[in-house]
């Protein structure tokens, strides 16, 4: 299992758009992907969860990934994070 | 069609959220209200309720998906999303699992289910702060209603036997979208705003909305005549002989202005000896610069800074309010952008920061001094205007000035805060115009002294007009003398306008006075360049100065001055609009 910080650096943040584009990646993956901010948990495959989690920019969230292809996710992930969601 | 006994007319103020005049009749739209109470909330037969869900989902998803479509053909972007939004939840496995799971485990009703989960869902996005994800509850109240219905197999009609008004508690985005579209006249809303999705369609569509916060959908009943003035935010009830008749002239008007800013819209404002006039807008909201860039207006003349401050009721931070500025700034890509530091005082009153108990508001601690005598206030928005000023042109105008002491004060204050900046390392600009605002006498006649002290000015006429003239233009004995026309307030006018040309600086209008049609040939007379006025009327202002040349404009201003009242002055200015532009008939 893997854990890592990252950073919403984007425009407006964890919006539909943006989300959507994190659970498209995150849904390739075997691996259990979750997200943590603010106490809440949700699961990365679910647009319905990452939204909850209205991760405005700036804001910060726990990533943890556990199964077999796990650290491809991770740099998928944050990739996506640190290319602010390809928005501009 | 209902006969119905004539009422009296009412008249209620709402916020308006998007342009034009609707005069119709109106029709009560009622959500189909589901009593979950009466429903069965086990699962009788557990495969049969997940298969009832998995059809329903399929059946709303089409709708979803069509209503996506249309949504792109008409509408802007912002329409469509939401409809993306509510696919991508019906697509989400994750939440189709856990309602999958709730019917199987819980033995819950395939309704009872859906309502139980999606309700949690939007309790949790209702209590969120950040207004964007706050608002996606009513995606989700939306998305389940759609499926309770789908799942109880009830269609709603909403087909319109005729043009409508519609009138709603609340409006959701399928609703909104669903009714026939060239038969709706008109939004008129208890709860929503600028963004809710009536608003956003009706703007789309170009008829007017209006939301009013209170239970007016109670009031009204199918059938009633309405008015929907959605640039004042007026709705009149049952309208009288004279009312309908006014506003069908307005309406008129309006059709009239829209049909002219088509085909103005790419042409200059230049006057017909080829003088170019520069046009900027008032605006007070960060998104009217969308109105500033639709208009083509050449800037912003005057951002009126105090509804940021009385909307909240708390003086905004400084990060809010240089976001705010920030946001215009770079919409503007460079053009002049005017700041007007807060007018606080007066009749704009703030609970715990204002004076309420004055015997003479508008004599009191208002605008300019009401700042100097707060400076952490002041500094806080002039800072935030200097970090802004990065982004654009940015220059400062400072509301109510009487004498040379309050620039300079000012100009204290500003080297205070740009220190500040500086210090913070936060990167403002190291140089930024500063104006002031002549709309007292006291100004007007020192303007060639304060002019010496400052970049720019900008006259406000309405002030300028209550302080020449001493009338209160909301108490309506006296507000029949209150005349921007008058050939006093004219005069400081002038004086005001020489001033800045002997001194070499800018000097513009941006009081309503300056999107009076008759006025405008008035003031190039006078020798205005500039004008600021409500971005929706530039247009029309941009067709008299296409009409008129300076010239004339000038024989006009001395006609004028031989002249003794008001009236006279006023009527002879409608007679010249009337005589050189007769297609657009003035009163």
């Amino acid at each position: 299992m893997i854990e890592e910080t990252l950073l919403v650096q984007n425009k407006h943040g964890l919006h539909a758009r943006p989300a959507a584009h994190l659970v498209k990646i995150a849904g390739k993956f075997k691996s259990e992907i979750k997200i943590f901010k603010d106490g809440l948990e949700v699961n990365a495959k679910s647009i319905m969860g990452v939204m909850m989690l209205a991760a405005e920019p700036g804001s910060e969230v726990l990533l943890q990934i556990n199964g077999p292809d796990e650290s491809d996710a991770l740099n998928q992930i944050k990739e996506l994070f640190d290319k602010k969601f390809y928005e501009e | 069609m209902k006969s119905k006994t004539r009422q009296k007319q009412v008249v209620i103020k709402g916020q308006a959220t998007a342009p034009g005049i609707a005069i119709g009749r109106a029709f009560l739209f009622k959500p189909f209200e589901i009593n979950l109470a009466e429903l069965n909330s086990t699962a009788e037969d557990v495969k049969q309720e997940i298969n009832l869900f998995l059809a329903a989902r399929d059946k709303v998803m089409d709708r979803l998906d069509f209503a996506r479509k249309q949504s792109i053909d008409s509408y802007d972007d912002q329409f469509s999303q939401i409809f993306e939004s509510q696919i991508s939840f019906l697509n989400d496995p994750v939440l189709i699992d856990e309602i999958r799971t709730k019917i199987k485990q819980d033995n819950y009703s395939a309704v009872y289910a859906v309502s139980r989960i999606l309700s949690q869902k939007s309790d949790h996005f209702i209590n969120l702060e950040n207004t964007y994800f706050r608002e996606r509850a009513f995606d989700i109240i939306d998305l389940k209603q759609q499926l309770l219905l789908a799942l109880l197999g009830i269609k709603i009609d909403y087909h319109l036997t005729a043009p409508s008004v519609i009138v709603a508690e609340n409006l959701s985005p399928a609703d909104t979208i669903n009714f026939n579209r060239n038969f709706i006249l008109g939004f008129l809303t208890d709860h929503g705003g600028y963004t809710s999705h009536s608003s956003i369609l009706a703007r789309g569509l170009r008829i007017p909305s209006v939301v009013n916060g209170k239970q007016l959908s109670t009031i009204i009943t199918d059938y009633d005549e309405l008015i929907v003035d959605g640039f004042e935010g007026t709705i009149i009830i049952n309208p009288d002989k004279s009312t309908l008749n006014r506003y069908a002239k307005i309406k008129k008007e309006h059709e009239k202005h829209a049909a002219l800013l088509e085909s103005l819209n790419k042409e200059e404002a230049v006057t017909l000896d080829n003088e170019s006039i520069t046009l900027l807008a008032n605006i007070e909201f960060a998104q009217e610069v969308n109105d500033v860039i639709k208009y083509r207006a050449d800037g912003v003349g005057l951002f009126r800074t105090e509804a940021m401050f009385l909307e909240k009721s708390r003086i905004p931070n400084e990060e809010q309010q240089f976001k705010v500025y920030k946001k215009i700034a770079s919409g503007l890509s460079n053009k002049p952008f005017i700041i007007r530091t807060v007018d606080l005082g007066g009749d704009k009153l703030m609970e715990g920061y204002t004076d309420k108990s004055e015997q003479n508001p508008f004599l009191g601690w208002r605008a300019i001094r009401y700042c100097l005598d707060n400076p952490e206030i002041f500094k806080m928005q002039i800072r935030a205007i200097i970090k802004a000023a990065q982004y654009g042109t940015v220059k400062l105008l400072i509301p109510m000035v009487n004498s040379v002491g309050e620039i300079l004060q000012t100009k204290e204050y500003l080297a205070e805060a740009m220190q500040e900046v500086r210090e913070a390392g936060a990167g403002g600009t190291e140089k930024i115009e500063i104006g002031i605002m002549v709309e007292t006498p006291a100004a007007a006649i020192m303007s060639d002294t304060l002019a010496k002290y400052v970049d720019f000015m900008s006259i406000g006429s309405n002030d300028l007009t209550q302080y020449t003239l001493a009338v209160d233009r909301t108490n309506s004995k006296v507000a029949k003398s209150y005349n921007p026309f008058d050939p006093a307030v004219l005069e400081l006018m002038h004086i005001t306008i020489t001033s800045a040309k002997n001194n070499n600086i800018p000097v513009s209008i941006c009081g309503e006075f300056a999107g009076v049609q008759a006025a405008v040939p008035l003031l190039l007379g006078m020798g205005l360049r500039s004008l600021s006025v409500a971005p929706h009327t530039i247009p029309v202002i941009k067709k008299i100065i296409r009409s008129v040349n300076i010239e004339s404009c000038i024989k006009l201003y001395e006609k004028i001055q031989t002249f003794h009242h008001a009236s006279e002055i006023e009527d002879a200015c409608i007679k010249y609009l009337n005589k050189n532009i007769p297609e657009l008939s003035f009163s």
